[in-house]
């Protein structure tokens, strides 16, 4: 392991792309950043930037409107890159859509429908201590794209 | 005075102490998995001999978590991990306490497979036509509930119908049913 793989895994940067949904998981999210769920204990830090960014952390049922820009966001990344659809809406849509296959008249589909995607956190909001749990998965997964 | 030194003291103790919780939790003494609340709602688990596979928890789901598959002798019931919302209306309404929701928080898995909790329940044969029914266990079930609540007067010989009509399907038993002498007989 050489000095640039190091420095990445111990300081992998996400990105938070918010896309739709009822902001649960996002506050969540928020909660993993204070002090009492620490993040920043395995060096992660959120970055409003995804050319900085390892790790694109998406949460909600990706609408139609908002599908193009999760795709020029994952564009923009640079590689090695891992996705998390945090929570049941971005791993499946949710109770925004039904499972009888014909779908929302307002979504796009999930977001492995979009982009490739890597680590599935499942919950409703997951809990802060899952979503944790699912960046150290990530990590993981970044170091054997690396 | 007694909210306000409440309040100082809080405050000093936020000051000196650690406020970040330790990941992951406690465990408890016989199980692997770590918990954050003993009695949290998170991962399912079956009882693979007390689940009858009655459908109950897929009726009553909110979110079409749980699906159920019907293939031959099987009759597997799956739940979605990415769907639930972890309302635990599965675990209130199951008339066998078959499902529960455990407190395992770590589910997050790399492939979307991992998300399934399957429980297979294997189904009955119909003694005519050879088409499966429903599954054994759950026949069984139902004819014991209804027997303990069946009048006394009609318990024997209902009892000793449903031994013969249980092993056909419903449009068998309307085809062949003259051949097991049971309409003609008198009930009390």
């Amino acid at each position: 392991m050489n000095l640039k793989q190091k420095s990445r895994l111990y300081s992998p940067w996400v990105f938070h792309a918010h896309c739709g949904g009822c902001n649960n998981c996002d506050i969540e999210v928020a909660a993993v950043l204070a002090p009492r769920f620490d993040i920043e204990r395995i060096g992660a830090q959120l970055k409003n930037n995804p050319r900085h960014a390892d790790i694109i952390l998406v949460t909600g049922p990706v609408p139609k409107h908002s599908a193009p820009f999760l795709k020029r966001v994952y564009d923009q990344t640079p590689k090695p890159k891992v996705v998390m659809a945090v929570g049941g809406c971005a791993v499946d849509c949710g109770p925004y859509q039904r499972d009888d296959g014909k779908g929302n008249y307002a979504l796009a589909g999930a977001t492995d429908k979009m982009i490739p995607v890597d680590v599935y956190v499942p919950g409703c909001p997951p809990k802060p201590e899952s979503i944790l749990h699912g960046v150290v998965l990530a990590v993981s997964k970044l170091a054997e794209k690396d | 005075m007694g909210g306000k030194t409440k309040l100082l003291e809080e405050v000093t103790q936020n000051l000196t102490k650690c406020v970040t919780i330790d990941y992951p939790g406690g465990t408890w003494p016989g199980k692997k998995f770590s918990y954050i609340v003993p009695n949290g709602r998170g991962k399912h688990e079956f009882d693979k001999e007390k689940c009858i596979g009655c459908q109950a928890c897929r009726n009553v789901c909110p979110n079409y978590t749980i699906s159920i598959l019907d293939k031959n002798e099987e009759r597997t019931v799956s739940v979605f991990l990415g769907r639930c919302t972890f309302c635990g209306r599965c675990m209130f309404d199951c008339p066998e306490d078959a499902i529960k929701l455990t407190p395992q928080y770590e589910f997050a898995s790399t492939s979307r497979d991992d998300l399934y909790i399957n429980n297979v329940v294997e189904r009955s044969k119909c003694k005519n036509c050879g088409e499966y029914l429903f599954p054994d266990k759950q026949l069984k079930r139902a004819r014991e509930r209804i027997l303990a609540e069946i009048d006394e007067r009609v318990r024997k010989v209902f009892e000793e119908d449903t031994k013969i009509y249980l092993d056909y399907c419903s449009d068998c038993r309307k085809k062949i049913g003259y051949t097991m002498n049971t309409l003609t007989r008198k009930y009390y």
